[in-house]
C-alpha cells in the first residue's frame, strides 16, 4: 500500500496562500519535502513559518494553492493524515496533574498502529519521571515528553515547531541529537526554527521564509555560497589607528569599530592588503581573525533581519 | 480500550486528583445539610415550618452543587484546557477535542448525580430531611435542570477568552443566581419582584421545581419550560461559539 520510494516527495506544497483579513500571512510558497529528509523552515519571528506548517498539518485552512501530504489532502483526509503524522506544537501543554506514563499510554490508544509507549519512555530518558505529573517536569523534560508524544503514533512524518526555543544551550544540543535519532529511524522531519545553528546542524535542506514568501530554498552550504557574503577581518591594533588608512585601500568596503576592536570587510585580497598597510605603519594586528561567510550572513542577506541571539 | 474511553478514564482520574472536586461532591452538600440541621433544630419554628425546611434544604443543596459544578468548575476547566493548548494538542491527534469536552461533561454530570444521591441518603439518615414525593417529576426536573445549567456553563467556557475570565464570568452569574433563585432565602421570603425574576433563571426554576416535587406536587409548567428553553438555546449557542484554540 505504501508507494513512496526513497527520494519521493512526501510533502508537496504548491503556491500556498493564507490571508487573515487584509494581512497576507503566506503568499505563493512552494516546496517539496523528500522522504527521510530533515527539512528546515527558517525565518524571523512572524514570517509565517508556523502558518505554513499548520496548513501542512491540517490544523489551519488555507485560501489558495495545494498541499499534499503522503498523497493526502490535509483537510479532506484529516483522519487518515492524523494517524500518520506526529505533531509537536509550539506552546501546548498537558493537564498539570497528568502523569508522564498516563499521557503516553492515553495518546497511544488514539492510534491504530501505535509505537510501544513503554519503550518511548526509555528511549527519551523519562524512566525516572515516569510517575511524575506534567506540572512537575522541567522545561527539557516537557520537551522530551512532547517529542515522545509526537512519535507515539508511529508517524511517517514528524513536525517540530520551535522545539528548542525555551531550552538552555545544553538541553538544545541534546535535543538536536534526539532529532537526528528520529530521522535515523526513517521518519521524515519538518523542522520550524529561527536558530541558524540549529538549521545548519540538522537540516538537509532549508526553506528561508521572509514576509510570508519563500526567499530561498537550498542546502545550508548552497545558501551560504549563494549569498556571496564578503570576507571579514577582525583585529585589535597595537597602537591607535586612523580609519582612513584602511578605507583608502581599494579592497576595503567598510571599517567599523567596537571598543578597541576593528572590523574590516572587503573583497578577495583583503587580508594581504590590510596586513601590508598595517606593517608599513608599524602596527601589529593583535588577535587577527578572518571570518568566512556563515548561514547567518546568508540569512541576514536573504531576510534583511538579524537572526535571534543564540 | 478505545481512545475515547481511555480519555474519559484518564480525565476521571485527573478530576479526582483535584481536591476542589471532592469538596463539591462530598463536603459542600453535607455541610449545607449540617448547617441547616443545626439552625432548624434549635429554632422555635412550628412543625409546619420545620416540614417546609426539611423539603427545602435537600433541594437547595442539590441545586447548589449543580450550579457550582456547571458555572464554576466546568467552564474554568475547559477554558484552562483551551488556554494551555491542551485542546489544540488533542486536535493534532486522531481524537478530536470534542471528545475531551464530552468526557468533562460526563464526569461533571456523574459528580452531580453522586452529590444528589449523597444529599438524599445522608439527608434522610443523618439529618431527617424528606425524600421527594413525586419521583418522576423529581427525575425530570433534575435532568432538565442539569441540562440547562451545564449548557450555560458551556456557553461561559465558549466565550471566555481565558481561565481567569471563565472563573469571573461563572462567579458573576453564580451570585445573582443564588440571590434571585431563592438559595440564600427561600422564594416565599423574597420580595415579589425578585422572586418573579428568579422564576426565569435556570437555578431558580430548578430549585422551585425540585421543591415542588419534594412536596408531592407536579412542578409548574413555567419552570420546566424555562429549563428546556435555556437548555436548548445555550446548547446551540455553545456549539456555535466554542473555539478549540
Amino acid at each position: 500500500m505504501e508507494e513512496e520510494r526513497e527520494g519521493m516527495p512526501v510533502i508537496e506544497v504548491e503556491k500556498l496562500r493564507k490571508t487573515y483579513g487584509d494581512h497576507v500571512a503566506v503568499d505563493d510558497v512552494s516546496f517539496a519535502v523528500e522522504e527521510g529528509e530533515i527539512f528546515g523552515i527558517l525565518g524571523p519571528n512572524g514570517a509565517g513559518k508556523t502558518t505554513i506548517v499548520e496548513c501542512v498539518e491540517g490544523l489551519r485552512r488555507y485560501d489558495g494553492g495545494k498541499v499534499s501530504v503522503m498523497g493526502l489532502d490535509p483537510h479532506h483526509d484529516k483522519e487518515q493524515l492524523r494517524q500518520r503524522i506526529g505533531i509537536q506544537l509550539q506552546e501546548s501543554e498537558l493537564p498539570p496533574r497528568l502523569k508522564v506514563w498516563e499521557a503516553l499510554q492515553m495518546y497511544s490508544t488514539f492510534y491504530r498502529d501505535p509505537a510501544d509507549w513503554r519503550s518511548l519512555i526509555t528511549d527519551w530518558g523519562l524512566e525516572k519521571k515516569r510517575d511524575s505529573r506534567f506540572g512537575q517536569l522541567s522545561g527539557g523534560q516537557k520537551q522530551r515528553l512532547s517529542i515522545a508524544l509526537a512519535l507515539v503514533g508511529n508517524p511517517r512524518i514528524a513536525v517540530f515547531d520551535e522545539l528548542t526555543t525555551a531550552l538552555d544551550p545544553r538541553a538544545r544540543r541534546e535535543t538536536w541529537e534526539l532529532i537526528e535519532r528520529v530521522r535515523a529511524q526513517g521518519v521524515t522531519v519538518l523542522l520550524v526554527t529561527h536558530f541558524m545553528e540549529e538549521a545548519e546542524r540538522l537540516c538537509d535542506r532549508i526553506a528561508v521564509i521572509r514576509d510570508g514568501q519563500l526567499a530561498a530554498l537550498d542546502t545550508p552550504a548552497g545558501l551560504i555560497a549563494a549569498a556571496e557574503s564578503e570576507q571579514r577581518l577582525r583585529f585589535t591594533p597595537s597602537v591607535p589607528l586612523d580609519d582612513s588608512l584602511l578605507t583608502a585601500l581599494p579592497e576595503v568596503t567598510s571599517v567599523t569599530r567596537a571598543n578597541a576592536r576593528v572590523t574590516v570587510t572587503g573583497t578577495e585580497n583583503l587580508v594581504y592588503a590590510v596586513v601590508s598597510v598595517l606593517s608599513r605603519h608599524g602596527i601589529v594586528p593583535g588577535e587577527l581573525r578572518l571570518e568566512q561567510p556563515t548561514l547567518e550572513d546568508a540569512f541576514v542577506k536573504l531576510t534583511g533581519t538579524a537572526p535571534a541571539a543564540n | 480500550m478505545t481512545g475515547r474511553s481511555q480519555l474519559t478514564l484518564v480525565e476521571t482520574k485527573l478530576f479526582l486528583r483535584d481536591p476542589t472536586a471532592v469538596f463539591f461532591v462530598i463536603a459542600l452538600p453535607i455541610m449545607l445539610l449540617e448547617i441547616f440541621h443545626i439552625i432548624t433544630t434549635n429554632s422555635d419554628d412550628t412543625a409546619d415550618q420545620k416540614a417546609a425546611m426539611a423539603a427545602f434544604v435537600p433541594a437547595m443543596a442539590m441545586s447548589m452543587c449543580l450550579t457550582m459544578l456547571s458555572l464554576n468548575l466546568l467552564p474554568t476547566t475547559l477554558a484552562t484546557y483551551r488556554e494551555k493548548g491542551i485542546l489544540r494538542r488533542m486536535a493534532a491527534s486522531p481524537v478530536h477535542p470534542v471528545n475531551l469536552l464530552l468526557a468533562q461533561l460526563v464526569i461533571n454530570l456523574a459528580t452531580a448525580v453522586v452529590a444528589a444521591l449523597l444529599v438524599l441518603g445522608v439527608g434522610r439518615f443523618a439529618f431527617d430531611t424528606a425524600l421527594p414525593e413525586q419521583v418522576p417529576a423529581f427525575l425530570l426536573t433534575f435532568a432538565l435542570g442539569a441540562w440547562a445549567l451545564f449548557s450555560v456553563g458551556l456557553v461561559v467556557a465558549a466565550i471566555a477568552p481565558g481561565s481567569r475570565a471563565a472563573t469571573s464570568i461563572g462567579l458573576s452569574l453564580l451570585f445573582p443566581s443564588l440571590f434571585f433563585g431563592g438559595v440564600f432565602l427561600p422564594k416565599e421570603q423574597l420580595p415579589d419582584a425578585v422572586a418573579r425574576i428568579g422564576d426565569y433563571t435556570p437555578l431558580g426554576a430548578t430549585l422551585q421545581a425540585l421543591r415542588d416535587s419534594w412536596e408531592g406536587q407536579w412542578p409548574q409548567t413555567l419552570h420546566l419550560a424555562v429549563l428546556a428553553a435555556v437548555g436548548a438555546l445555550c446548547s446551540v449557542l455553545a456549539a456555535r461559539l466554542f473555539r478549540w484554540q
